[in-house]
């Protein structure tokens, strides 16, 4: 996404944020762009919640700033930002009707009753909560707590929206809808939010940018697609669900051959640099009949997921991951088997550490 | 409860075709308070009110005709409700502090706030004469520095001096029920509320002080029937000119032996602590939300910022002021005249057989403490997780009689000790319940009105467990007791540890039924204390002090020992 420097709403600055020993943010920048979607992504205990907490001004950072609009936030209280906040456990007032939850925040912004009202059925309307109003919050499901959560944080339309995995606590079918609806809900209304998950599959399906960290720093930023197709080190790779990666050796001959423990691989760019290198190789690099880069295995396991099948290869000298597509003729379990990699679903790490 | 409890007893209807409801304990309870609240207090009213079979109501008539009783009850209502905002408007700072950090000597500061509420009313009157009475240390020094000729301070007989007191007797209870309450209370509400735009104050109001309104309301009304019956503070500090319902009946029964009119009063005053209840229960069960009770390592922090160590110091600081300067110069008073009190206090000179060793009686006294502590932690928990369970269950019928029996478990502290004491007296000592020549009465007057503190400090708590916890504890196989044990429990250790404390102060510090039901030859410290007083001569008023400053000291020792108490794994919450 190109950017000009009016574009950007929000700027994290050089974070710095420890708890006592625990150095929990260690140097982290980035950049949000008004009606950007961007995730922070990352296992639990990565600094992802504080990174938010900063944000919203519940934390303090120990050095770094947050800029709104190029003006340095850091002394403003929390009340005073105009940002809105999903948390984690929604902590909805349990004290408060749907309305009067949903209208908090507009009350807190002095406006006149009416307008409140009107803005709360506004945005039930948009939730899908139409006529919840006088609903006890206790009472809700887990689902229509979300959207209420949801709804309170949008209405007094903040600025930046934070969400703070706010799907984690539901079920597989019900976090799928809620995700497609929650992208159309942000999109329609031109949200800025940042979205924290540990979640690839939501991180891919909601976000402009994605922005990866660990362990206190941010280990690669971008759009959804590149970074799944180049992950910049073997953590990237591995938290995106690929674990296809090889140690070789590339020769100042020929860029594009990495020596491989499963044999030369030819790749199809140019990605690699001389001397020692990680190679990732992506799930879908395997065809049954092929003619480039064919290693030798044994089939070890099978799963049927449709319109795929995701196989488990036994090399003499790794274990490979990889999906088929589900018509190709697979030979018993155990029997030994050739497949070739296409040189495009396979790339070197701009990092080599496996 | 959709319900825990069916849920839970399903499986065991299948083995054994049919199994008690656990609620059904609430039994013990309630013969407990049979035995020895109703019986005795049905006894007295019986005696005075139709000593020759007959009802005669001819007392109430004269009550209700006479302006002085009017006037006494008026003063007593009205006393008790600014007592109690000024207890509440002291002590919810502090419990927001105690609530929120830890800090150095917290633990300390707390037991010692205890204090004040197991002194035996004389001693407290004793310690603010010796600080801001006329020859008090605090005017003496203040008339040093200022030059004045007369004293600046001249509360004695006042009623800032009734109001002062109370507040310094029930501090404890708003900053222990509250505080721990606060405690547990999940902080992202707070920060949900601060991101929608909500300043300090707007917080405050708008989400702190509904989702604390239980635990307020339950110190409140706590504070409130303590001060609606006051006895001593008012007898002894207030002077002549003062009388709440309790000093009235008081005389009525031992000055004039009007003893028709002084059960009357006591009806009265049963009658406005049960209305009031019924109206707390009301409320309560309106203010108890299904909270996400957080355990208070999450909560509590060292402060960081200087605000926050500033809030601390002025909350220490206005502690050692309200709480303990009286008690320091109780001491300094007691050891003003000398170590010769101290030493005294070891000989039997003249050989009476009234004499106690000091240690007999601090053995006595912690002996019955320690048995009330057990017997009112036990039925005290059970009533509070029936009274619990039961508000939340589904079934209409049970949320009635659960709101029909909070009131009665309260009624002990709303009852004229005086009144309960004669009761004893005339009904437990012939069969069928024949105790008055056993050591047990005590513990068993003690555990009584120990027994409502305890359902107060455990109830807020216990209904704020969410309902679902309970109910995934029991569908992963957890019998009724395992989920009291495992899920209840846990959570409501703190609050436990509260209510111990509580019930081994009251029990230390209780007199007045003491004083009654006491056999000669098993007198408690209180007892001592006051028979000291009773005797003339500078030389017996020092031994008083010097008793009393033990009595703060054991007790002190004893709170402290119960905070740190651990149970198995259930450890501060």
């Amino acid at each position: 996404m190109k950017q000009t420097t009016s574009d950007i709403l929000l700027q994290v600055s050089h974070v710095v944020k420890s708890f006592g020993a625990t150095s929990v943010l260690r140097d982290v920048s980035f950049d949000v762009a008004r009606g950007e979607i961007v995730c922070l992504l990352g296992p639990s205990g990565c600094g992802k919640s504080t990174l938010l907490n900063i944000i919203a001004g519940l934390e303090h950072a120990d050095s770094g700033s947050v800029f709104v609009n190029g003006e340095d936030i850091s002394g403003t209280p929390v009340h005073r930002r105009g940002f809105g906040l999903m948390f984690q456990g929604l902590a909805l007032f349990p004290h408060r009707n749907v309305a009067d939850n949903i209208a908090f925040g507009l009350r807190m912004a002095q406006q006149d009753k009416t307008a409140i009202s009107q803005r709360v059925a506004e945005v039930l309307e948009l939730v899908g909560l139409a006529g919840f109003e006088k609903r006890d919050v206790n009472q809700l499901s887990g689902g229509e707590q979300q959207r209420v959560a949801l709804a309170r944080s949008l209405a007094p339309r903040p600025k930046l929206l934070m969400l703070d995995e706010p799907l984690s606590s539901l079920d597989r079918a019900l976090r799928e809808r809620l995700m497609d609806e929650l992208r159309e809900i942000l999109t329609h209304v031109g949200q800025t939010a940042i979205y924290v998950t540990h979640d690839q599959q939501e991180a891919f399906a909601l976000s402009d940018r994605m922005v990866i960290l660990n362990a206190g720093q941010i280990a690669q930023s971008g759009a959804p697609r590149d970074i799944y197709q180049y992950p910049a080190d073997a953590f990237v790779a591995r938290f995106l669900g690929q674990t296809n990666l090889l140690a070789g050796t590339v020769r100042a001959a020929d860029k594009r051959l990495v020596h491989t423990a499963v044999g030369p691989l030819v790749l199809e760019n140019e990605s690699c640099n001389e001397g020692t290198v990680t190679v990732l190789v992506r799930p879908d690099a395997a065809l049954i009949n092929g003619e480039a880069n064919r290693i030798a295995g044994t089939l070890y396991e099978q799963t049927f997921r449709g319109r795929n099948t995701r196989i488990t290869f036994k090399t003499d000298a790794t274990t490979l991951i990889f999906e088929l597509d589900s018509t190709a003729p697979l030979p018993p379990l155990g029997s030994a088997l050739i497949l070739s990699l296409r040189p495009s679903a396979i790339t070197c790490l701009p990092q080599t550490t496996v | 409860m959709t319900t825990g409890n069916t849920i839970v007893t399903q499986p065991d209807q299948r083995r054994k075709g049919f199994t008690l409801s656990p609620l059904a304990l609430v039994v013990i309870p309630l013969a407990f308070l049979s035995a020895f609240y109703f019986y005795p207090i049905f006894s007295i009213v019986r005696l005075s009110l139709a000593p020759a079979g007959t009802l005669d109501i001819s007392a109430f008539g004269k009550i209700v005709g006479s302006s002085y009783y009017l006037k006494t009850l008026w003063f007593t209502l009205w006393q008790a409700v600014v007592s109690t905002g000024l207890t509440l408007a002291a002590g919810l700072p502090a419990a927001y502090v105690f609530g929120h950090y830890n800090f150095r000597g917290k633990g300390l500061l707390r037991a010692l706030s205890t204090v004040p509420f197991v002194l035996p009313t004389v001693v407290v009157a004793a310690a603010f004469t010796s600080l801001i009475g006329p020859n008090g240390v605090l005017n003496t020094l203040l008339m040093g520095v200022m030059g004045l000729e007369k004293p600046p301070i001249q509360l004695l007989g006042t009623i800032w001096m009734i109001l002062l007191a109370h507040v310094f007797f029930n501090f404890t209870v708003v900053l222990r029920i509250v505080g721990s309450f606060w405690a547990n209370l999940d902080q992202s509400l707070e920060n949900a509320a601060a991101v929608l735009g909500a300043g300090r104050l707007r917080r405050f109001v708008e989400i702190t002080l509904p989702l604390l309104s239980p635990a307020i309301l339950a110190a409140g009304l706590l504070v409130f029937i303590f001060d609606f019956t006051s006895f001593g503070v008012v007898l002894i500090l207030g002077g002549s000119q003062f009388a709440t319902l309790e000093v009235e009946i008081y005389r009525q029964t031992v000055n004039v032996f009007n003893l028709p009119v002084a059960a009357a009063l006591s009806l009265i005053q049963v009658l406005f602590t049960l209305l009031l209840t019924i109206v707390y229960t009301r409320l309560q069960t309106r203010a108890a939300r299904p909270l996400n009770l957080r355990p208070t390592q999450q909560t509590l922090k060292r402060a960081t910022t200087t605000p926050a160590r500033l809030l601390i110091g002025a909350t220490v600081t206005f502690m050692l002021l309200l709480l303990i300067a009286p008690l320091i110069a109780l001491v300094v008073k007691a050891l003003g005249d000398g170590v010769q009190p101290l030493s005294e206090l070891f000989i039997n000179r003249r050989g009476s057989y009234f004499y106690v060793p000091p240690v007999v009686a601090i053995q006595n006294s912690l002996l019955i403490a320690t048995a009330t502590v057990l017997a009112s932690l036990f039925l005290g928990t059970i009533a509070a997780s029936v009274l619990a369970y039961a508000g939340q269950s589904s079934s209409t019928m049970r949320i009635r009689w659960s709101a029909f029996l909070d009131p009665i478990f309260m009624l002990p502290l709303g009852t004229s000790a005086v009144t309960l004491g004669f009761g004893y007296i005339i009904s437990l000592d012939h069969p069928p319940l024949d105790l008055r020549a056993s050591p047990i009465l005590l513990p068993i007057a003690h555990t009584l009105v120990a027994f409502p503190f305890v359902v107060r400090s455990l109830l807020p708590v216990l209904r704020g467990i969410r309902p679902d916890l309970r109910q995934s504890a029991a569908v992963l196989g957890a019998s009724p007791w395992r989920v009291w044990r495992e899920i209840d429990l846990p959570i409501v250790a703190r609050a436990m540890l509260v209510a111990a404390t509580f019930a081994f102060a009251i029990s230390m510090g209780e007199f007045s039924a003491t004083a009654l039901v006491a056999r000669p030859e098993f007198p408690t410290m209180s007892v001592v204390i006051y028979r000291f007083l009773g005797l003339p001569g500078a030389l017996n008023y020092g031994q008083a002090m010097v008793m009393s400053a033990i009595l703060m000291l054991v007790c002190s020792a004893g709170i402290i020992l119960i905070e740190r108490a651990r149970f198995g794994d259930v450890g501060e919450f």
